[in-house]
């Protein structure tokens, strides 16, 4: 078994919630099966405690009984880096394989977080046009234990955008435009009072591939001395990556031949997350916006008036927010303003969550 | 698909919603009216400026393909004389008063009512009887501190000439 992390937090909108699932209302939680992460927020006390972990799974074999055992998220990325499986890895489960995989994972986080399986649970869930995926993704969902009372899904962008816009669900009574940064996907939506109008999603501006290029960037910065994968890069990104106040960092690699060569990463880090930030904005830009503009005069005019969310993991980057802010605005020729939640990469399962509770308030189990 | 998360319930997250629409509820928000933006296809003009942003060139020219399919050629000023009497274009005018007020705040819409009839797109009975809705209008997200621009003019050019359609059925 693995421990995802588990944080908890005040949340000033959850009053008196149940902890446990052992109440005559069932456990509001959000999910947010993401391909690089999996967040769920469960109530505690007066807040939420979130369980968030990597979306992946290990399987072994006991040296003792030959059975076979299950490590899920950093402790199998750590321990079997050779054979950890990431079940999402485009968004949605593509096959039955991936399925199973994927429906392993959930029951085990799940078991290893004790989540009640009395409970109306909202899933957080892009808005990928995959018929197939989707349907796997249901029967992971359907199979599940949580969720006896009522299961739901919303677009991962309305649900990311909950957290930044109030302490309440704000978000379904206002006019705005919102822009997931994630790793498989970029996805952009308006909403007009909870309703998605215009979902653009785009595969050539991701995450992942900001890995990618952090890999290629950095096999050039070495004169071909340093291969990393994109496990590595990644985490390059998670801690280096910072438009802020970002410093050149040293990295050792074991050399085939033995021994050890040490390295220092000026550039390729930045220049990866620089031309993502160029990218994100032309697709909103020329692709995005305009199309809304065309089929939503007003809307466009009023969402472009008001802060533009951003969610997803990419908007952890410090400085990303605004650095987006500018961009688009030198694009568009007028003063947008960007806006992202807190904590970014827990919103949508927060923004589920809240979605949930008010559900199980208005007795819609 | 039941978890296809573009066919959520629209109707059962806004009632699972605490706070409530400023004007009104969804249900004064009829498919005619709502659905009016409903596109054609994206028009092929592209402007003259190639470095103008693709967005504002979009805008323009939905507006203008809007007015172009609402201009019959017979058009005099002012071109809202009075406000039609119809249940939809009620509801069209919530939508536009409140529009305006997101946009600016109550002051600066009572303003522009007052220009849109110096410059004979209002008559004297349609500006007076907006000024009385606007009065019923109110919300806190209200960019207060923004003015209107020439594209919410534009947006107002729209629903007046959207209002006057319905006058003339």
């Amino acid at each position: 078994m693995s421990e995802a992390d588990v944080e908890s937090e005040e949340d000033p909108e959850h009053e008196g919630a149940d902890t446990g699932g052992g109440g005559d209302e069932p456990t509001p939680i959000g999910v947010k099966l993401g391909s690089t992460r999996t967040v769920i927020a469960i109530p505690d006390g007066d807040g939420l405690r979130t369980v968030k972990t990597l979306t992946c799974l290990a399987t072994y074999e006991d040296v003792i009984t030959g059975e076979e055992k299950v490590l899920y998220g950093d402790e199998a990325a750590t321990e079997y880096p050779d054979r950890v499986q990431y079940t999402l890895r485009s968004g949605l489960p593509e096959d039955e394989s991936r399925a199973e995989l994927t429906a392993t994972f959930f029951e085990e986080v799940l078991e290893a977080n004790d989540v009640p399986e009395d409970s109306a649970v909202v899933y957080a869930i892009p808005t990928i046009d995959n018929e197939r995926g989707l349907a796997n993704l249901e029967s992971v969902i359907e199979g599940s234990s949580i969720g006896e009372a009522l299961i739901r899904s919303y677009p991962e962008s309305l649900c990311g955008s909950v957290p930044a816009m109030g302490e309440g669900l704000e978000a379904v009574d206002d006019i705005f435009v919102t822009v997931n940064l994630g790793s498989t996907n970029l996805e952009a939506s308006a909403y007009r009072r909870g309703e998605q109008l215009i979902p653009f999603t785009t595969g050539a501006v991701t995450g992942n591939e900001v890995d990618r290029m952090i890999a290629n960037y950095v096999e050039e910065e070495t004169q071909g001395r340093v291969n990393i994968d994109n496990t590595t890069a990644r985490e390059y990104k998670e801690i280096h990556a910072d438009f802020v106040d970002f410093e050149p960092f040293t990295d050792v690699i074991q050399q085939p031949g033995g021994g050890s060569h040490e390295f220092t990463i000026e550039r390729s880090v930045m220049d990866a997350v620089d031309e993502y930030v160029d990218d994100a904005v032309e697709e909103i830009a020329n692709a995005f916006l305009p199309e809304l503009a065309n089929d939503y005069i007003k809307v466009y005019q009023l969402a472009l008036d008001r802060p533009i969310v951003l969610t997803g993991g990419m908007t952890c980057i410090p400085g990303l927010v605004e650095e987006f802010e500018k961009r688009l605005s030198e694009e568009l020729q007028r003063d947008v303003e960007a806006t992202a939640p807190a904590s970014p990469a827990e919103s949508a399962a927060v923004g589920a969550q809240r979605i949930a509770e008010r559900l199980v308030d208005a007795e819609a189990y | 698909m039941a978890i296809d998360p573009r066919n959520y319930d629209l109707d059962e997250l806004r009632s699972a919603s605490v706070g409530q629409p400023a004007v009104g509820s969804q249900d004064e928000w009829p498919a005619a009216v709502d659905d009016e933006e409903a596109s054609s296809e994206p028009s092929e003009d592209d402007g003259d400026d190639p470095d103008r942003p693709a967005a504002a060139v979009a805008f323009e020219a939905a507006i203008a393909r809007d007015l172009a399919t609402l201009d019959d050629g017979t058009v005099e000023r002012p071109y809202l004389p009075t406000l039609p009497a119809s249940l939809s274009a009620e509801a069209l005018l919530f939508e536009w008063v409140e529009y305006l007020v997101l946009q600016a705040g109550r002051e600066s819409v009572a303003d522009a009512f007052d220009f849109y009839e110096r410059v004979g797109w209002l008559g004297s009975d349609a500006a007076g009887m907006l000024d009385r809705y606007l009065s019923g209008v109110d919300d806190p997200r209200a960019n207060t501190g923004n003015g209107l621009d020439a594209d919410d003019h534009r947006v107002s050019l729209h629903y007046i000439a959207r209002l006057a359609s319905f006058s003339q059925r």
